[in-house]
């Protein structure tokens, strides 16, 4: 019994310390990385014989991710002038990102759930329609379909650039709360409480806002 | 060098759950205008150096009124090359973000100092994500997704290539070592690439 209990006590500090003992250095913590892409390393010039076949170097071997639910996003922006070519300057003055997004999931929610507006899959491509002719023909169709939403109506994708005017941002908070009290889903209704929010604070100093595409 | 801090080295551990799926013929009914199931797979045949990055694109209307029009490599440049005020160039080991960004961004390594340099890696990389996926992509709204992960790659006996830039939805701590490439339906347009996951 005497015997018993030091032992315990020896084993339970063994542990403790084991556990403490995490924080030890693990061989791999020890490591230096550099990021992939650069001059020296797999995609380096001297490296790849065909840089554009994508045939990099042997040592490469990227793993394909399974991936679902819509892809993109859109980034908000706060802009006192809201345009692409103002945007492509960089942003200046109280311009600024306003940490918010909108998600593919969180579009989805918003604009084919609860506003039911048209997916790609229900406006086919007609016979030698171009992608650039299609797009036009599916943004009118899905914001012919919310009438009530012209503004809302404008983010009928996800990889192109919306702009709302700073004389157009308190109509686009009034059609962001109609929605609001016409929906329990909770998915929707956070997207839009991020676009009213982010209607507020642009409101604040008479800014507009660019929603930007990644 | 560009030390990784140690509690974020599981970052850099490959991923490799739910990487086994073959996820073509997953065409999910919503969304699907291209390479729905029963039609050929737009991506057969085609190698990385079929990719177009000077297909302009439209992506939306400016305040005027007027289309708002943009290449794949213009819009990786903008948007995930350079930083949000470009003046101030791109991320590399030693220059990383003190203001936070509204898009992901790659990072690169400090001997890259031009964009045009900058801009030819991500196209290499690109490919490489391109070769390693062809046969196992996603659609999303009528486009193409390939996502893959980068494992550590070593270079010497205590240092490593690892991280491709900061994923926007994990924040700027800790790079991602995966990359993200949409192609258009015809899985030659490139719409947008960027660090992270879609």
């Amino acid at each position: 019994m005497r015997l018993v209990q030091p032992l315990t006590v020896l084993a339970l500090l063994i542990i403790v310390g084991a556990i403490l003992g995490g924080g030890q250095e693990n061989p791999m913590d020890q490591k230096k990385t550099m990021p992939l892409l650069g001059n020296e390393g797999p995609l380096n010039r001297a490296g790849q014989s065909s840089p554009r076949e994508g045939k990099a170097n042997d040592l490469i071997k990227p793993v394909p991710v399974a991936v679902s639910g819509i892809a993109g996003g859109l980034s908000v922006y706060m802009m006192r002038d809201p345009s692409f070519p103002r945007f492509s300057q960089g942003l200046v003055g109280n311009d600024r990102y306003l940490d918010t997004r909108l998600e593919g999931d969180e579009w989805e929610a918003l604009f084919l759930d609860v506003l039911r507006c048209p997916d790609v899959g229900e406006v086919p491509y007609l016979p030698n329609e171009s992608s650039a002719e299609w797009q036009e023909r599916y943004g009118f169709k899905f914001q012919q379909t919310i009438p009530a939403y012209p503004l809302l109506g404008r983010i009928h994708d996800l990889f192109i650039y919306v702009i709302y005017k700073p004389e157009e941002v308190g109509q686009l908070r009034d059609e962001c709360l109609r929605v609001q009290s016409t929906t329990s889903n909770e998915k929707a209704l956070a997207t839009l409480k991020k676009l009213v929010r982010s209607c507020d604070e642009a409101s604040k100093i008479g800014s507009g806002l660019l929603l930007a595409p990644d | 060098m560009w030390l990784v801090p140690r509690k974020r080295l599981g970052t850099f551990v490959v991923d490799l759950t739910s990487t086994r799926q073959c996820r073509i013929p997953q065409n999910p009914l919503k969304g699907v205008t291209g390479g729905a199931s029963g039609q050929k797979d737009p991506c057969a045949g085609l190698k990385a150096s079929d990719l177009n990055y000077g297909k302009e694109r439209f992506r939306g209307y400016d305040k005027d009124g007027n289309a708002i029009s943009e290449n794949g490599i213009d819009h990786i440049t903008r948007r995930h090359i350079l930083l949000d005020d470009p003046s101030k160039g791109f991320l590399t080991q030693n220059k990383l973000p003190i203001l936070a960004q509204g898009s992901s961004k790659y990072v690169f390594q400090d001997n890259v100092t031009t964009l045009s340099n900058a801009q030819n890696l991500v196209v290499r990389l690109n490919a490489v994500v391109f070769e390693a996926a062809k046969d196992d992509y996603s659609w999303s709204r009528g486009n193409i997704v390939m996502t893959v992960t980068f494992p550590a790659i070593p270079k010497s006996s205590d240092e490593f290539f690892a991280g491709i830039g900061y994923d926007l939805k994990q924040g700027f701590g800790t790079p991602s070592n995966s990359a993200t490439l949409i192609l258009g339906r015809d899985c030659r347009e490139v719409i947008t690439a960027y660090p992270g996951r879609p």
